[in-house]
């Protein structure tokens, strides 16, 4: 680690010596108004994640309630013909006891997720601007999980909505107060690759689908 | 004339002349154009978040050493340890010891161009260690035994028969799969390494000061793998890769997407802190940033030159060079191609045999226009020109024609001189060499313009 120091003080002193001279005043930071990124929409929020969300290949299933949710998503395994659904999700958690659930959750398998053929989550937010989902490793799910699962199923509540990137980072940083999981991250859609020839093939590394199942 | 120099023209004299070469080029580049395009006109007003992300780089490179002090104290504080190196050698060293202590015999890689300038993947393989590059692109490019041919799309000269016939060839998949199919075969194979691998190791997007944290951006998803299954994670980046702070990601994030691919964003974005948190699920023992020098603060202590250090690796100057499209990315034989490249490559492996790179350069300004951190580029490369004169890595040739263009210039006497046969016979002479025989020179008319112009003067009259 002494090794390291010296590079260090190396480093730092060759920055300091590059940065020594210039003569010109030093360039003052700028204040970024994030609402000037993009063109705004005039849309609700619902809504224009809903849009944006699907042209990245995402899929939106808006429920009105939790028993329509329980509804929908059982629907949606039966349909697919999936055995091995795992699920890592407080939401889902606290809804153990509820009829509506009892299908789903005694579906679900536990454990090592190497086969899972689908995977539920929670999120910490979802971006209505860029159709991003926004998770954390404070969350049960983790890092590997979600983007492990060939399909990734995502829980949640319109009030987890906000417009744009800066309101997802300033959200984060309100919440964390400086103590940050170790992880946070932006999903937009499908893992997906150009890399033979530009062609689109979705589910590269990632999952191949992802629905977000949003109730109001 | 450089050894380098010479091999470069080799190279892109062969190039230019391969039709099916041109051909598949066009056709990537002209999709990254379009996407591009498209991608644009979501933005508010471009220019203006050009002028913003130019302004932040610019206070933050004349920052540099507050900022990557701020960031190594915040991610220090946070479990990680942070490693500092002034050579390639000092970088290898570390990964290598950090390899040994774990007894790692297998790493993957997500996509970082900071390990291709350091030569790590043949540095492990000596130490017998196996490493996995795990972007499809770079899969490609590892399992073909090439450097990647482009910064952002690694594999964009190969067509996706050249691709079948590879997996087919190293892998023993069946022959003429279809792009998606040959995905789905790499992503079985990597799986695998993931799950076996004792270390990750990633480039790095930005590092944020604030918050001491490390972005990673990508659309594969390997890179959460890379950082979520290993015990170990190491990030590799140059020390100019650093923000402020983690709000600029808004800003950011958009520009490199949609410069780099034409997203909105990639569909992976993540923002690494440290290592696993005693409560949470999964995620590595340790984690590692090594902030790499290798000849960049060279490039710092010249104010002109220091703005190449903005750069965000977005590839979007490469996809609108006349250049590169003609060339590709090995002619430059540089861990860097395209006007990027030739831009920073003279200063990081030295002038005398490099600059004629900044000599490969129609100036027509596309690089400059398209930059969405506004770097000068072909300023930049004017530059480089003018400090290769003025350190006198430019030949007596160069210097003699420029004497003598200079003394014609200067006297409309000896501009005059000569009618058009004798001009196109001395032009043809000196300059059919390097005009190549591909193309038609240029012809002189038979009246110089003095003549031409009292003619028509004559006529108005």
């Amino acid at each position: 680690m002494n090794d390291n120091q010296k590079t260090r003080d190396e480093v730092l002193a060759a920055i300091r010596m590059a940065l020594h001279d210039t003569g010109q005043p030093q360039a003052v930071l700028p204040i970024v108004a994030s609402n000037l990124v993009f063109k705004s929409q005039e849309e609700g929020l619902v809504a224009g994640f809903t849009r944006v969300f699907s042209s990245i290949d995402g899929q939106v299933i808006r429920c009105e309630n939790d028993s329509q949710l329980a509804g929908e998503l059982t629907a949606l395994v039966k349909r697919k013909g999936w055995t091995k659904v795992s699920a890592r999700s407080q939401w889902l958690e606290q809804r153990r006891g509820q009829e509506a659930f009892e299908w789903i959750l005694a579906t679900l398998v536990d454990g090592d997720f190497t086969h899972t053929e689908a995977g539920i989550t929670d999120c910490e937010h979802l971006v209505a601007q860029t159709g991003s989902v926004v998770m954390s490793t404070a969350q049960s799910a983790g890092r590997a999980f979600p983007v492990y699962v060939p399909v990734h199923i995502v829980i949640a509540n319109e009030a987890q909505l906000v417009y744009s990137l800066d309101e997802a980072i300033l959200q984060m940083e309100q919440r964390y107060q400086g103590d940050y999981p170790s992880t946070w991250y932006l999903m937009s859609g499908p893992s997906r690759t150009g890399d033979i020839e530009k062609t689109l093939v979705l589910g590269v590394h990632g999952p191949v689908e992802v629905y977000v199942f949003l109730v109001k | 004339m450089s050894e380098q120099a010479k091999l470069f023209l080799q190279a892109s004299r062969e190039k230019t002349k391969d039709l099916a070469h041109r051909h598949k080029m066009n056709h990537a580049l002209k999709q990254s154009d379009d996407a591009f395009e498209k991608g644009k006109a979501r933005f508010a007003n471009l220019e203006l978040l050009r002028d913003w992300a130019h302004a932040i780089k610019r206070h933050t490179i004349e920052q540099l050493d507050t900022y990557l002090c701020e960031f190594e104290q915040n991610f220090t504080q946070r479990g990680g340890k942070v490693i500092w190196a002034q050579t390639p050698k000092d970088a290898v060293d570390a990964i290598k010891a950090i390899c040994r202590k774990h007894a790692a015999k297998t790493v993957v890689k997500s996509k970082s161009m900071v390990t291709e300038e350091i030569h790590l993947n043949n540095a492990l393989a000596d130490a017998d260690v196996d490493v996995i590059e795990t972007d499809l692109g770079e899969y490609i490019q590892q399992l073909a035994g090439e450097a990647p041919y482009h910064i952002v799309a690694p594999s964009l000269h190969k067509s996706k028969e050249e691709v079948a016939q590879l997996f087919e060839e190293k892998l023993g998949a069946n022959p003429g799969l279809q792009p998606a199919q040959l995905t789905r075969v790499a992503r079985k194979i990597l799986r695998k390494k993931f799950s076996e691998a004792t270390v990750g190791i990633t480039g790095v997007n930005f590092l944020l000061a604030d918050i001491g944290g490390v972005v990673v951006t990508e659309n594969e998803g390997n890179g959460r793998l890379v950082t979520g299954l290993p015990k170990v994670h190491i990030a590799v980046t140059g020390i100019e890769k650093i923000l402020p702070s983690v709000h600029q990601l808004s800003l950011f994030l958009p520009l490199l997407a949609t410069h780099g691919s034409g997203q909105q964003l990639t569909v992976y974005n993540s923002i690494f802190t440290g290592p696993k948190g005693a409560a949470e699920t999964d995620g590595p023992e340790e984690m590692y940033v090594i902030l790499l020098n290798n000849g960049r603060t060279k490039l710092l202590a010249d104010p002109v030159a220091r703005e190449s250090l903005y750069c965000i690796r977005c590839g979007a100057c490469l996809n609108i060079c006349p250049v590169y499209k003609n060339i590709g990315g090995h002619a430059y034989n540089a861990t860097y191609s395209g006007p990027i490249g030739a831009v920073v490559t003279p200063h990081l492996q030295g002038l005398n045999e490099n600059v004629h790179l900044s000599y490969a350069s129609s100036l027509c300004g596309g690089c400059t226009t398209v930059c969405p951190v506004r770097i000068p580029l072909h300023n930049l490369l004017l530059y480089n020109r003018q400090q290769a004169v003025e350190k006198r890595c430019n030949n007596s040739a160069e210097k003699a024609a420029f004497w003598g263009w200079k003394q014609v210039m200067l006297s409309r006497k000896l501009m005059n001189a000569g009618g058009g046969n004798a001009k196109n016979n001395v032009f043809a002479m000196i300059m059919s060499g390097i005009w190549g025989k591909d193309r038609a020179l240029p012809v002189f008319p038979k009246k110089n313009f003095s003549q031409q112009w009292k003619i028509r003067k004559r006529h108005e009259r």
